[in-house]
């Protein structure tokens, strides 16, 4: 799936459970990968060919499993008035989070992201300390019960 | 279970969080709350559960306070729940193996000290 997005020259940033995994914490990781785009036209331009190449379909708890197609089509106009989006693709679930919980999105987490080697990619991904304070201000239960976790595998990186 | 491991329950990780937070060991964390350290320690592995007064005062022992929000469910975990239910067993399979196989990898290397 990041392979597209590299090979359609998409600017991201990895975020959420996949970083973690990248960073190579010890917790059990999510089953999505969530990422973060520069929100500007050209960038979500390429993002949106990135998502017809992977069948991005919206991902709607109840709805079919294959998703459902975007009213009117993917475009940028309809990115940037989302916070986020939940998608099902062709290579799995795929979240993309314009402004991510406690952060000021893209250019905020570009500041101190890493590239980290996968699978043969060499993929951009935010920092622990990004991934942790966006964490923090969303509160979830999931995200309190891993939070101790992360704190811990930060301080041994250190 | 190593202290590596995500937090058993939501008050052991808001309990957890709130200590690290303000650079306490369990014992100092008890002391600040008037409590014994194998109370707070069996709070943090999930052996005991607090009630929301002891919640409150182990989190305002460390210095902070704890807010309460009721807000819309978010359906997102179920969405990816409902994809992956979708898949054949064969490739479920696969890929809860592959996951367990990333953490078991992770926490040796953790275990380690990598």
């Amino acid at each position: 799936m990041l392979e597209v997005l590299l090979r359609h020259d998409v600017t991201f940033v990895v975020i959420g459970g996949f970083a973690i995994e990248l960073h190579e914490a010890p917790v059990v990781p999510t089953r999505d990968v969530d990422i973060t785009p520069s929100g500007d036209r050209t960038n979500l331009v390429r993002l949106i060919g990135a998502l017809n190449e992977l069948k991005g379909r919206l991902r709607v708890p109840g709805g079919p499993a294959a998703g459902v197609a975007v009213p009117g089509g993917l475009t940028p106009e309809f990115l940037q008035a989302m916070v986020s989006v939940a998608l099902v693709t062709a290579a799995g679930p795929l979240d993309i989070a314009l402004l991510p919980e406690g952060t000021e999105g893209y250019d905020d987490l570009a500041r101190s992201q890493s590239h980290i080697e996968y699978q043969n990619l060499r993929l951009p991904v935010a920092s622990l300390d990004d991934i942790i304070r966006s964490k923090e201000a969303a509160g979830r239960e999931k995200d309190l019960l891993v939070l101790p976790a992360l704190r811990e595998h930060r301080r041994r990186q250190r | 279970m190593s202290k590596f491991d995500p937090a058993p329950t939501l008050a052991a990780g808001v309990i957890r969080s709130a200590r690290q937070k303000a650079g306490l060991t369990q014992r100092e964390l008890a002391e600040a709350a008037g409590i014994s350290q194998q109370v707070v320690s069996a709070y943090e592995t999930g052996r005991r559960e607090p009630t929301l007064p002891s919640l409150l005062r182990l989190v305002r022992a460390a210095g902070l306070d704890l807010r309460l929000r009721i807000e819309p469910l978010d359906p997102h975990d179920a969405g990816v729940a409902q994809y992956l239910e979708s898949l054949p067993p064969g490739l479920r399979a696969d890929l809860e193996e592959a996951t367990r196989h990333r953490v078991r990898e992770a926490r040796l290397r953790a275990i380690r000290g990598r």
